[in-house]
């Protein structure tokens, strides 16, 4: 996604626009609803890709009923009868970037997507799913074409969380000839979203293997890791190095094992970390994971889900450098600059200032492929009763570009201070 | 609006209650509260780097946009370039360098001879330049003031 757009969602009131690049940084104070963006992304990435209604109560989010959703003043106003939101998306195609919109409105106290609008290659669509359980469809062209209006009655029993596809509507539609051929919102690769929480689950002595499927505070990773230990040792070699090279940069740790009590895939393991001494010509004893800083149990289930081979296309990532040293939170940095790019995407929520200039360096310095441009830092700053969204920009010599004045007034007065200037 | 800072008024911004100035004090409110940038790079930024404090607070202001940083090589290369052709009446071309790199054209200086240089539209070229000085007023005055104020000594 290049680019999101939302009115009336949350505390955000007034329409507005975030760029979004490979690598976006979501910053500001506590409670300006930088988690409220994210879980919009999924929600908008849900309905457009997946066509189903968007959970906003679904884990890491909790965003609530409608009513809890919709911009609220407060007061003696009352709130929103509906919110929007779209996003603009140049994967969908290479040739012309693809816009969608959705608004919202409330159904059985819920948000509902009453209706969708899609526009790609010169011509849109806009879907409107009716309380009667009928859809009403409205094409037409960019250069001002409308085709007829048409009302389906969708052939099948209706699931309260599916919306009706764009591309059932493709095959409802075309044999009827005065209607342009209805096309579908496609993507590559068509992994939904990864969405971690700001905490992580704690770890265990002992593991005995349960799912692998994702999960917001990583309680699938160790089973992940020993399921990939026994049935693909080349695929865990892989990752074991690569885990390992961050484990090193970061400070966190040397080498990473499982100890598996049994040799069939389904045995209870541990995780065993080691940290070398004297620049790793003393190896140490390895520890178990429950025995080592909390922070490399919480980073290890993040990184794995970035490292994995069958990595998400996008990442929605809740301040990951907690419980993190600043070498290793600035390691973080270093890392979302190898993996951002055209196909992996990272939204990261961070209050960490060793994380972001890391990223500038990088960009700066070269270090990977991700280039000025690739890198976008939302700035969500608090005004009255609402919060307004600046998208910051990076320039080649690693300089912020279009900051407002508010943005880190906080860190610049504690370091005025913390040097005495004025004592 | 971008800006440079000489090194011999460093303290006046950058230093503890008892030698930094009124001007100097609304002078580096502007840049972290306002729409200033500091523009650093070449020698100028070695110079300010050896003050106390100065290297902290630029780290930070990097980060949070307060602060451009310009090409060494570029700068050093136009450096070189003034002192070829032997212009200047002042010895700091690495800061009229800087001003012609990176288009600011307001500085903050007490050097008289810089001032000049500063003003002279051979030297800098484009707009013209425009200083902030504490020589005759170290108290906020109203020029201080307008200067803060203005949104077109950037040539860039």
């Amino acid at each position: 996604m290049d680019k999101i757009t939302l009115k009336n969602f949350r505390c955000f009131r007034e329409e507005q626009t975030a760029r979004l690049a490979p690598l976006t940084l979501l910053v500001g104070e506590n409670s300006t609803g930088k988690t409220s963006f994210m879980a919009l992304i999924r929600a908008l990435w849900d309905v457009a890709f997946a066509e189903r209604v968007p959970d906003f109560r679904e884990p890491p989010y909790n965003l609530g009923s409608f009513r809890d959703i919709v911009h609220n003043r407060g007061g003696r106003g009352k709130p929103a009868e509906s919110f929007e939101a779209g996003f603009e998306d140049s994967l969908v195609s290479d040739m012309d970037p693809a816009s969608f919109a959705v608004t919202f409105k409330e159904r059985k106290g819920n948000p509902f997507p009453e209706t969708r609008y899609y526009e790609h290659g010169g011509d849109w669509q806009a879907v409107k799913d009716l309380e009667n359980g009928k859809q009403h469809i409205r094409q037409g062209s960019l250069t001002g074409k409308e085709y007829p209006v048409v009302e389906v009655d969708p052939p099948f029993t209706r699931d309260e969380a599916r919306l009706v596809s764009f591309s059932l509507l493709q095959r409802m539609l075309v044999q009827d000839s005065s209607n342009p051929p209805f096309k579908a919102l496609l993507r590559i690769g068509h992994e939904r979203p990864f969405s971690s929480g700001p905490v992580r689950s704690r770890p265990l002595r002992t593991y005995d293997p349960s799912g692998i499927w994702s999960h917001p505070e990583g309680d699938n990773i160790p089973t992940y890791l020993a399921s990939l230990y026994h049935i693909d040792p080349d695929g865990w070699q892989i990752l074991k190095r690569q885990l390992e090279h961050f484990g090193r940069v970061s400070g966190l740790f040397d080498e990473i094992s499982i100890k598996s009590f049994g040799k069939a895939e389904g045995t209870p393991f541990q995780l065993q970390i080691r940290k070398f001494a004297n620049n790793g010509r003393r190896k140490g004893p390895q520890r178990n994971l429950i025995d080592v800083g909390y922070g490399v149990s919480q980073t290890l289930p993040l990184l794995t889900e970035l490292l994995r081979a069958d990595a998400a296309l996008m990442y929605l990532l809740q301040q990951p450098e907690v419980h993190l040293h600043p070498r290793a939170q600035a390691a973080l940095g270093s890392l979302f600059c190898q993996l951002a790019g055209k196909w992996t995407q990272l939204i990261v929520e961070t209050h960490s200032d060793y994380l972001i200039d890391r990223v500038r360096m990088d960009v700066r310095d070269k270090k990977t492929g991700l280039k000025p441009e690739d890198v976008s830092i939302l700035y969500f700053e608090h005004g009255d009763l609402d919060v307004k969204i600046h998208s910051i920009r990076l320039d080649k010599l690693g300089n912020v570009l279009d900051a407002p004045p508010s943005y880190g007034k906080f860190f610049m007065e504690e370091t005025r201070r913390s040097i005495g200037i004025g004592l | 609006m971008c800006a440079i800072i000489d090194n011999n008024v460093r303290h006046e911004v950058f230093g503890a209650s008892d030698v930094q100035t009124e001007a100097g004090e609304y002078f580096l409110n502007w840049l972290e509260n306002r729409n200033g940038r500091l523009v650093v790079g070449g020698k100028l930024l070695e110079e300010l780097s050896d003050y106390t404090g100065f290297g902290t607070w630029l780290r930070r202001a990097l980060v949070r946009g307060r602060v451009i940083r310009v090409s060494d090589a570029e700068v050093d290369t136009e450096t070189a370039n003034l002192q070829s052709r032997n212009i200047c009446k002042s010895n700091d071309a690495h800061v009229l360098a800087l001003a012609r790199v990176s288009g600011a054209r307001l500085l903050f200086t007490n050097d008289q001879d810089l001032q000049e240089d500063f003003r002279n539209r051979g030297i800098i070229g484009g707009i013209r330049g425009r200083v902030y000085t504490t020589l005759v007023h170290q108290d906020f005055s109203s020029t201080h003031r307008s200067l803060l104020n203005r949104t077109d000594l950037c040539a860039a």
